[in-house]
């Protein structure tokens, strides 16, 4: 960097540490729009000016001296001790009565079933629809690297989406119509 | 901040996600944590390979003649290569290391190989965090799908807590350990969630990028699986297998003070050498740009020829070039990787406390599992404390697949033990005082053994990483308030 550029990143990072300031005064004095417009609008010019800095390397330079930043005053607020765990220690009666909302041991246990079995599913649905979106958007003439990496992204976040989807269905009739014809629909706009 | 910014959610969308969350957290947190500990580990891959092997020579530059005669050595000692590879030194590898498809060799500032390159602790680490220790083909795709599964738990998280970012500076870690935990866990999830999402995203990319380009081959390219590929990263030329002189590395490696001289060449590669299809490619570092490398290419005579188009050809083959430097935090020297461990670190607790937040709700309705939280505990302190008893076992000489072998076989036997005994916090206890144990003893007997190179600051370093991290776990946990948690208010205490 050379030494505007450098003033240019210092004053980038005086300005996400500005927005996470006014962002904490926000949370602190349950204060509502103006500090959390304002805090977000100096992390929003701390990374125009990364950018301008180091383009996408100043940008996430950035990005990890804020986190780091937030993440070591966590780490000093743990450092004032926090309680030792006692897993063994059994909190209600066995026999109390429980919510319908509340999570079972067998819900638990049926939720891992099902994940097992939707994650692979979500992959191939996730994968079928990547090469659907590559038909799409490949360039009919030129080099396709950019409709390439933007499905291989795609195919990343659509299997981590549907994998969460399709455990939220709670009714695995629905669920098993969802993927069956998310399968059926991606395939089809892959390989048709 | 009185209110959420996300539009009101049902109690019942809720709970699902949260059953959804928990049913991922559950079945894949185990892997997870060891594919996270050795990736936050692998940031210093350079400077831990460094560390192994401290009596190799500290070269600062290479000259374009050591640079040709490094090649001359390698092709000499391997003439059958179809890759030469000159590794040049950088800021914090001042290394130079040459070799071919036959391995790795130490060399000094002229050149001269001077001994086998091999980190084997380095070697492990890499093959655990990579491919779990796997067959690197199945290994990679499994990796990338806990990259995958990681996203999907971000997606859940954030659907399970409306109030997240309500909450988003609350830690509070007195009254209920549950409630403490799942602060910590909370907290650590909103506030780094760029670096786990890009981190896991990345990692995800990396790895399933095979798998998209075998399907995108079918779909779009008529079963031709190079064509995708090639179109990212570019194709080799025709081969040409008769024989030729060696290639002109030194000038090709001079040329880039004119080419580029405001870029770091990091790497020389020389495809096919010694043939007449042979060319030389010379990696440099953009130190504005997140690309691994710009390319620089040459032919035999080291006349340039062009780029390969990663700083300013097509969008998407900036992106996929970004994702190494992306994932390893290599994108800023030793500040940004400290930064990227740290973080690395807190993603391990986030794991971590994932878990914890299950059993004790477990333990609060009444359905305590003692056994398998110790279980959980001993992988949580059993891998780092495996991976840190393998260093002196490398450094005694012991190869990858014997340290391979000791850390799985080492964690299963932490972990029945842990269950066996069925104490968490003494499990916890014991491991973290025998790392720290071994920490010590590494650190001050590799500084012993190595005394004359803890002039180098990096080597001094690691050692006092080492000794203060290792008494400050024999010392710890300090990080913990032993006062005893005060039981939920209004429920029966059965087994208080």
């Amino acid at each position: 960097m050379s030494g505007s550029e450098l003033v240019v990143f210092l004053t980038s990072l005086s300005a996400a540490a500005a927005g996470l300031v006014l962002l904490y005064l926000a949370w602190k004095r349950h204060a509502g729009g103006a500090l959390i417009v304002a805090g977000w609008a100096s992390m929003a010019v701390s990374a125009i000016l990364a950018v301008m800095a180091n383009a996408d390397r100043g940008f996430a330079q950035i990005a990890v001296i804020a986190m780091l930043g937030v993440s070591l005053l966590f780490i000093f607020m743990l450092s004032r001790g926090m309680p030792a765990l006692d897993f063994a220690k059994q909190r209600r009666v066995a026999n109390e009565s429980r919510t319908s909302t509340e999570i079972t041991i067998l819900s638990v246990l049926r939720d891992l079933w099902t994940f097992l079995l939707t994650g692979p599913i979500a992959g191939i649905i996730a994968l079928f629809a990547a090469a659907g979106l590559f038909r799409v958007l490949r360039p009919a003439e030129g080099n396709p690297a950019t409709a390439g990496v933007s499905v291989i992204i795609a195919a990343v976040v659509l299997w981590g989406l549907v994998s969460t989807l399709l455990l939220i269905e709670a009714r695995p009739l629905r669920r098993t119509i969802y993927a069956m014809a998310g399968i059926a629909l991606t395939s089809a706009a892959a390989f048709i | 901040m009185s209110k959420s910014i996300w539009p009101r959610a049902s109690s019942f969308r809720v709970d699902r996600s949260l059953a959804a969350h928990t049913a991922m957290g559950l079945v894949i947190s185990g892997l997870l944590y060891i594919i996270c500990m050795s990736g936050t580990l692998a940031v210093f891959e350079d400077e831990l390979g460094w560390w192994e092997r401290p009596n190799a020579p500290a070269v600062s530059m290479v000259t374009p003649e050591a640079a040709q005669n490094a090649a001359e050595a390698v092709i000499a000692d391997d003439p059958d290569t179809t890759h030469l590879y000159l590794y040049l030194p950088r800021d914090n590898w001042q290394r130079f290391v040459i070799g071919g498809d036959e391995g790795l060799y130490s060399a000094d500032a002229d050149g001269n190989p001077v001994g086998a390159y091999e980190t084997h602790w380095n070697t492990f680490l890499i093959e655990l965090h990579y491919y779990l220790h796997l067959p690197h083909n199945i290994g990679m795709i499994l990796v990338a799908v806990f990259g995958v599964m990681m996203l999907g738990m971000a997606i859940s998280g954030f659907l399970a807590h409306p109030k997240i970012f309500r909450d988003a500076f609350r830690l509070k870690m007195k009254g209920q350990q549950r409630l403490g935990q799942a602060d910590l866990h909370n907290r650590i999830s909103v506030w780094t969630a760029p670096f786990h999402i890009i981190v896991a995203g990345t990692g995800a990319v990396i790895g399933l990028f095979v798998v998209v380009a075998l399907i995108l081959a079918q779909t779009s390219f008529e079963g031709d699986n190079r064509a995708f590929t090639e179109a990212i990263f570019g194709g080799e030329p025709a081969h040409n297998d008769a024989p030729a002189p060696l290639a002109d590395v030194g000038t090709a490696l001079s040329a880039m003070d004119n080419i580029a001289p405001d870029r770091l060449p990091f790497l020389v590669v020389v495809h096919d050498p010694a043939t007449a299809g042979q060319h030389v490619e010379v990696m440099a570092e953009h130190f504005d740009r997140l690309i691994y490398s710009e390319n620089y290419e040459f032919n035999a005579a080291g006349d340039f020829e062009g780029t390969a188009g990663y700083a300013d050809g097509e969008v998407g083959k900036q992106i996929a070039y970004s994702t190494y430097r992306l994932h390893f935090g290599d994108f800023g020297g030793t500040p940004m990787k400290i930064a990227y461990f740290v973080l690395g670190v807190l993603m391990c607790v986030m794991v971590a406390t994932g878990l914890n937040i299950y059993f004790l709700k477990q333990s609060e309705k009444g359905r305590p599992k003692p056994r398998l939280a110790a279980g959980w505990s001993a992988i949580v302190w059993g891998s780092p404390a495996l991976l840190t008893m393998a260093l002196p076992l490398a450094l005694s000489g012991l190869s990858p697949a014997w340290l391979t072998s000791i850390f799985w076989l080492g964690l299963i036997g932490v972990t029945v033990v842990g269950v066996w005994h069925g104490d968490a916090a003494f499990a916890g206890r014991v491991i973290r005082k025998l790392t720290g144990g071994v920490m010590v003893v590494t650190g001050l007997s590799h500084g012993a053994l190595f005394f004359d190179t803890l002039a180098n600051p990096m080597i001094l370093a690691t050692e006092l990483g080492l000794i203060a991290g290792g008494v400050a776990l024999i010392v710890g946990p300090f990080w913990l308030n032993q006062t005893r948690a005060p039981v939920t208010s209004g429920v029966g205490q059965a087994a208080e």
